[in-house]
């Protein structure tokens, strides 16, 4: 396990948890248990934040929640392990890497960083290496490993209180940085070996690796894989690499009608490789796409009942109700409920556009409820569509999603929404790589 | 002078004396606000100075909550009427002078935020915001508040926080100072 220290004049201060938050809230560092801001908070906003921020910058999450263990009143000199610990958890690895035998890493940092990650020294080094005595013991007696992590000025301050156990590593630029979490996440899993050691270890790999491979029938294997490259290389010069690429960068641009043009063309080719290519093309690039951009987003529906099923609906009396929409059907909702609320969240990392509709369903009769619409989600950013429900009907939603905000998608869109039965105008969608998705109610 | 008129005299210096002594002015202001709610301490309260108990105090005196309500109204910097039940979200009032959104943490263990977002103007007319009072079916809560940030202030309750009920609840009203 990786763990990250805030030194202070006081104590060390250990960083327990980061959550990313909706993307409306001010990040906050929080004293883990109790919920009281600490007064850096502000600070921290800001140094997450674009534009000041470089935490959004390397991310993509404009919002986040620190837990740590103790108070840190004042200064820019968390700045250090809060970056470390940002960027050890954007790679899933703050806190959660173990090794069999439950060493874990500490990174002790401590510095101010600009927005290019540029480390300036602190003052009270001395100070805060001095108060930190007692973690640096318990450390040592569990047998973890112990990073030091400063700029070199302040490095050059200590130099006669790092001991020989400390892994000390001089940090004034990105690539300082980078070069620590690399070393950091290679000795986690390899606590007792020092870092040299660890790095002869891929050597040693390839060598076994290439002794197996000679050893075992070579000759019968090299006449498989002479085999199989003469004919992937007769099957390649038969593939359409070109159209193939402009058909994917045509999808980049947002060029769907043109996108779709060439795959109709495509597709009555007589030539079986480039039909066959474009096939697949489709199926694995933009269907996979398809299905990526819906994943992305957490659609739910939210109501409220009263608290004793009456058709009162006073505030104080109502408990909340949520699905969360995965497949084709929706549930039979309450009858008795208050309100009634389509939530759509994404949960990407990139703007997402988005197009909805609902309707109502009588027999072969379609009521619009909720009129298509188009909007953009930025990351972790949610809507909120009301949905008013007059008689009872079964409900058809209707949602698309896609990386462009153009009208060339959402024609089809709307097309579709008007004949939410109908295949064509759904195709388009899906075989242009915009996310599709319908749930349709079976009773009211 | 006569002796009545003497008397006469006297008994009016007295009364005037009577009615310039603050202290007991004071008194009789004390005496007729109950529970220790006179309206110094109304005043201090609106002002964001008084602590929990005072606001208790006030909550269960019908005349201290009276006037402790036109004081609010008077020195609020901001304020959100009752809500239309119908139209409330229960984690969003809109208001004239500033919306409120409540937006439960993520990791999901009862931390809530809450927003206090100001509109342009009134962000810009007054940045030194203290206190957020509510007042509930009778009973007022109050909150300190902290700076000011891209119009919004953002304060951390906990999901049992009698508070958080209230800001939820149409019927509340609020008031910033």
């Amino acid at each position: 396990m990786t763990c990250v220290f805030i030194p202070t004049t006081q104590h060390p201060v250990e960083i327990i948890s980061l959550t990313e938050e909706h993307s409306d809230i001010q990040s906050v560092i929080c004293i883990t248990n109790t919920f009281n801001a600490l007064p850096v908070s502000t600070a921290y906003h800001g140094f997450v934040r674009r534009p000041t921020g470089i935490i959004q910058k390397l991310t993509g999450i404009p919002s986040f929640r620190a837990d740590v263990s103790g108070i840190i009143d004042q200064g820019d000199s968390w700045q250090l392990s809060m970056l470390i610990a940002h960027r050890l958890h954007h790679h899933d690895q703050f806190r959660k890497a173990h090794d069999a035998a439950g060493h874990m890493a500490h990174i002790w940092a401590s510095g101010q960083v600009d927005i290019n990650q540029n480390v300036t020294p602190i003052q009270h080094i001395r100070e805060k290496f001095q108060a930190s005595q007692s973690l640096f013991d318990d450390i040592r007696s569990r047998g973890d490993q112990l990073h030091i992590v400063l700029h070199p000025d302040n490095w050059a301050e200590l130099q006669d209180m790092i001991t020989e156990d400390m892994i000390c590593h001089r940090v004034s630029v990105a690539a300082d940085i980078d070069q620590l979490l690399s070393d950091a996440r290679l000795s986690v899993f390899q606590p007792h070996s020092n870092l040299a050691t660890s790095r002869l270890r891929p050597h040693q790999n390839i060598s076994t690796s290439f002794r197996r491979l000679f050893n075992r029938s070579w000759k019968r294997r090299m006449l498989g894989y002479g085999l199989t490259m003469s004919i992937m290389i007769s099957l390649q010069q038969m593939i359409p690499w070109h159209p193939i690429h402009a058909a994917m960068e045509m999808e980049k641009s947002g060029a769907h009608v043109e996108l779709i043009r060439m795959l109709k063309s495509y597709r009555q080719d007589d030539r079986f490789i480039p039909r066959l290519s474009f096939l697949y093309f489709e199926e694995a690039y933009l269907k996979e796409k398809s299905r990526t951009l819906i994943n992305q987003l957490d659609m739910q529906l939210v109501w409220a009942v009263s608290d004793d099923n009456s058709a009162t609906c006073g505030n104080a009396q109502m408990r909340w109700h949520r699905y969360q929409i995965t497949d084709k059907t929706l549930p039979s909702l309450p009858r008795q409920r208050c309100q009634l609320y389509l939530e759509i969240q994404n949960n990407g990392t990139d703007r997402l556009a988005l197009a909805v509709a609902i309707h109502a369903k009588d027999g072969d009769t379609i009521t619009p409820i909720l009129q298509p619409a188009q909007t953009e989600l930025a990351p972790t950013e949610h809507i909120r569509h009301p949905v008013q429900t007059g008689d009872n009907k079964p409900l058809i939603i209707m949602m698309s999603a896609s990386d462009h905000l153009t009208m060339n998608w959402y024609r089809w869109f709307k097309r579709w929404s008007n004949r939410p039965m109908g295949m064509n105008a759904r195709k388009s969608l899906l075989d242009t790589g915009i996310g599709v998705h319908m749930a349709v109610q079976d009773k009211p | 002078m006569t002796k009545p008129n003497e008397a006469i005299l006297s008994d009016a210096g007295i009364l005037f004396d009577k009615i310039t002594d603050a202290h007991l002015m004071h008194q009789h202001v004390e005496a007729t606000a109950s529970d220790g709610c006179d309206l110094h301490r109304l005043w201090q309260a609106a002002n964001g100075q008084a602590d929990d108990t005072v606001l208790h105090a006030i909550s269960l005196n019908l005349t201290a909550r009276r006037q402790f309500k036109a004081i609010l109204s008077q020195k609020a910097s901001a304020y959100q009427p009752q809500q239309a039940a119908a139209s409330s979200d229960s984690n969003i009032r809109n208001g004239a002078d500033f919306d409120v959104r409540i937006t439960p943490s993520s990791s999901q263990d009862g931390l809530v935020y809450v927003q206090l977002i100001f509109h342009q103007q009134a962000s810009e007319q007054d940045t030194d915001k203290q206190m957020l009072i509510s007042h509930c079916h009778g009973i007022f809560r109050q909150k300190p508040l902290t700076a000011v940030q891209d119009q919004r202030i953002q304060i951390l309750l906990h999901h049992d926080d009698p508070m958080l009920k209230d800001l939820k609840d149409p019927e509340t009203e609020l008031y910033i100072k």
